[in-house]
């Protein structure tokens, strides 16, 4: 089931609204009495239709263009029709043939043309033969209803088709408002010919009343130009029921006064009722808008006195207070008195806000959301500075253990080759900081490769050969910063170690799957065999250790068969590359 | 070297650490014994000096130099001497720094901090037509091509824009940090084979910016 304000409907109740105008035209049948009347109600119910949609065919082209035109027609063919219908009724027998034309082809222009107006609209929906249908079913309706019954069935077809168009009105594309206000134009020529001419009015007390009410509506549809929620609110229902209650009144001649009013009432309820929603909904989303403004405000203020004063502006908007006074003491938000009392989360001071009314139970509910709000907001970005600091603290820490360990070192070397290694030592920890400093975690592989990448060239500078067989598989890990660096660094170490202690001739790494998951590094040099008792000795070990504690793995040393067996045991994080 | 034996075999150096200049100097002279080497400081002076140079064999480029940035320099020697050989110095050998001026139309990368001896070989290296790649440089190639989306149009060479199957396998035995030699062993290629993928692949690198830049400012309508 669609809902009503799907633009197929909408477009079905144009159609129906087009084809109630042409009802109305029928209805000028009366007022042309010469004319034998099936000859007028196939003309009019038949031809007319035909040779608008016709001309919507031909204007489907350029919609834009031709829409435009075809509402302004629709406009002037309103005020004609309704005009000279005015005057057959007030002046019957004055010219009846010019004026009988000239409402007959009034009519016959509002309806062709709202309709071809309206047929462009249609196009993007698709399955025209539907609309195509309820126009046949509406057409034929009007001719056969009145047939069927010829003292009430035109009346009450009109009702029905009235309901529709009220229903119709009440959705909302552009180009239908436009019509509306012609036809507005055109009630306002009727009432004014009626006022001007007619002065045994039938209706005495009608007529004032409607001119009151249009006056009203011409004067607030000037503001309405800019507001088009307040005029669907206000504006376009009264506009609707002065029209009704003129049409009702002229097809209805017998009714009292008071019935038709009731009725136009009633059918127009539902678009009084949408439109005042739409204006509800239009306020709140700006009164959103606003308070989110001043939110965002309060998340980008830099100082708390800027907060501050961001928070004391928000709370002005909101309640639009006639008073603020700050008070010493205020913890939660409450009322007193219908005054309203608010912490202010960034100092403790609170507001107490006067209103032009006594606040209420709601307002104060909206102060704690606020409040929580912020709070929340606050304690974001107090999280936020903490991660800053803790990230600019370690970077601080890394700086200074491990670059300025190095090059600390370098400074104590006393040659300068070793110097030399001191400093490239450095350079490759600042390297691997800065390289984690990107913040992206490295694939294992790319960790490995820039590993056996940088020994193959240190190794190749101090002339020792370089073992590290190709493995076909990859392993599918991810090292955030901290394995990175503290992998990084180990493995540096040890083919430091092994190239200025060991001085080997061939230094081997192998990498193994061990238990549960645990990456194996093994890295094995056939020098001098020194490198572990050196370590174990001095700062160095103990440092590598704290390195591999740092990502729960593990080192051990070996030192059998000559040379020395350096193995590195960690257990890579989980990867999503895993899966 | 007997293209250095002629008479205005001129160098530039670009970089403003004085000690960087005089290790590089010596490198290019141990290179090219006869050799006129420039020193300057910054991108300014490098343009003043391209203005009235008469030739450029080899520029050496410091990336961050205290005016602007040492790869706007590479079009600009690259414009006034085409067949100008540039490389770039540097303390990283990782793609960030080095991706760009391979685009740009750097030939190869020299690391700073590296003993005279070793400054040395790698610059005979290059010369000799065996461009350093790094892991991380040669992944990020990988990446590049592979991201690419379509063959660029206006290319002047089609098959720049796509790797072969060969160039594609050097990239990823490079970029597992096998070295030259390691990768051609594997593929049953001789080094100087796999170090032609790799200039050929430094090539393509950068006739696919130049394709990519027009294409960009064609879209852009600045041409």
């Amino acid at each position: 089931m669609r809902s009503t304000g799907s633009p197929r409907f909408a477009l079905f109740l144009r159609l129906a609204l087009s084809a109630g105008i042409v009802a109305l035209a029928v209805l000028q049948y009366h007022s042309w009495p010469s004319l034998p009347s099936t000859l007028y109600w196939w003309f009019a119910v038949l031809a007319a239709p035909w040779l608008a949609l016709a001309a919507g065919v031909g204007c489907l082209a350029r919609p834009g263009y031709w829409r435009n035109r075809w509402a302004a027609l629709a406009g002037v063919g309103f005020v004609v029709f309704i005009g000279s219908a005015a005057l057959m009724q007030i002046h019957p027998g004055t010219w009846p043939v010019a004026l009988g034309l000239a409402a007959w082809m009034g009519g016959l222009c509002f309806a062709g043309a709202a309709l071809c107006a309206t047929l462009p609209l249609m196009r993007p929906t698709g399955r025209r033969w539907r609309e195509a249908l309820l126009l046949l079913i509406i057409l034929a309706g009007g001719f056969a209803v009145p047939m069927l019954a010829p003292a009430w069935g035109r009346q009450w077809f009109l009702l029905l088709l009235l309901a529709l168009v009220m229903t119709a009105m009440t959705l909302n594309p552009r180009s239908r408002r436009k019509v509306q206000w012609l036809a507005l134009a055109g009630m306002a020529v009727w009432l004014a010919l009626a006022v001007l001419v007619r002065h045994d009015a039938s209706w005495p007390s009608l007529v004032p009343v409607l001119m009151l009410l249009l006056a009203m509506v011409i004067w607030l549809g000037h503001r309405a130009a800019l507001q088009p929620v307040g005029c669907r609110a206000v504006i376009v229902p009264g506009v609707l029921w002065a029209l009704l209650v003129v049409v009702l009144r002229y097809g209805f001649p017998v009714w009292p006064t008071w019935a038709v009013a009731l009725l136009a009432g009633l059918l127009v309820a539902p678009a009084g009722w949408r439109g005042g929603l739409a204006y509800r909904e239009q306020r709140w989303t700006e009164a959103l808008q606003r308070l989110l403004n001043e939110m965002t405000g309060l998340d980008g203020a830099a100082t708390h006195q800027a907060r501050d004063a961001i928070w004391r502006r928000l709370l002005r908007r909101v309640y639009r207070p006639l008073n603020s006074m700050v008070v010493a003491d205020a913890a939660a938000p409450t009322l007193d008195r219908g005054q309203l009392v608010l912490p202010t989360p960034f100092s403790d001071a609170g507001l107490r806000l006067t209103g032009r009314q006594p606040y209420r139970l709601s307002h104060q509910r909206l102060g704690a959301t606020l409040l929580a709000w912020s709070g929340q907001m606050e304690r974001g970005r107090t999280a936020y500075d903490r991660g800053v600091a803790a990230e600019r603290q370690r970077i601080a820490r890394d700086l200074h253990d491990d670059l300025g360990a190095a090059l600390l070192s370098a400074l104590a070397q006393a040659d300068q080759p070793a110097a030399r290694h001191a400093v490239q030592a450095a350079i490759a920890q600042m390297r691997t900081v800065v390289g984690g400093l990107a913040g992206e975690a490295l694939s294992l592989e790319e960790v490995l490769a820039q590993l056996r990448h940088e020994t193959a060239q240190r190794l190749d500078q101090a002339g020792i050969e370089l073992d590290w067989p190709f493995d076909e598989d990859v392993l599918p890990h991810r090292l955030d910063y901290r394995y990175y660096k503290n992998y990084m660094s180990v493995f540096r170490e040890l083919v430091s170690n092994a190239i200025r202690h060991g001085r080997p001739r061939r230094l081997s790494v192998r990498l193994e799957r061990g238990i549960a998951g645990r990456l194996v590094t093994v890295i094995r040099d056939d020098g001098m065999g020194m490198a572990a008792e050196r370590l174990g000795r001095g700062h160095g070990l103990s440092n590598l250790r704290t390195r591999m504690g740092e990502i729960d793995g593990d080192l051990y040393f070996s030192g059998e068969g000559g040379g020395t067996t350096a193995i590195v045991v960690f257990t890579p994080p989980p990867s999503p590359l895993a899966g | 070297m007997s293209e250095s034996l002629r008479a205005g075999y001129a160098t530039l150096v670009v970089d403003d650490l004085p000690a960087a200049r005089q290790s590089m100097r010596g490198a290019l002279l141990a290179v090219h014994p006869d050799c006129s080497v420039a020193e300057v400081r910054d991108c300014a002076e490098a343009r003043q000096w391209l203005a009235q140079a008469d030739a450029c064999q080899v520029a050496v480029i410091d990336i961050g130099l205290p005016d602007d940035s040492g790869l706007t320099l590479i079009p600009a020697i690259l414009g006034r001497f085409p067949h100008a050989r540039v490389l770039i110095s540097t303390i990283y050998d990782d793609d960030q720094h080095l991706f760009s001026a391979i685009a740009a139309g750097a030939q190869g990368y020299l690391l700073k901090g590296q003993t005279a001896e070793v400054l040395v070989r790698h610059l005979r290296e290059i010369e000799d037509g065996m461009p350093p790649l790094s892991p991380t440089i040669a992944r990020r190639i990988l990446r590049h091509f592979r991201e690419q989306p379509a063959p660029l149009p206006q290319l002047e060479d089609e098959s720049a824009s796509e790797l072969t199957p060969r160039e594609t396998e050097v990239l990823s035995f490079i970029g597992r940090g096998l070295r030259v030699g390691e990768a051609a062993r594997l593929m049953g290629l001789t080094d100087n084979t796999v170090a032609g993928y790799i200039k050929v692949l430094y090539r393509k690198l950068n006739i696919c910016s130049r394709a990519e830049a027009a294409l960009e400012a064609a879209r852009r309508g600045l041409v």
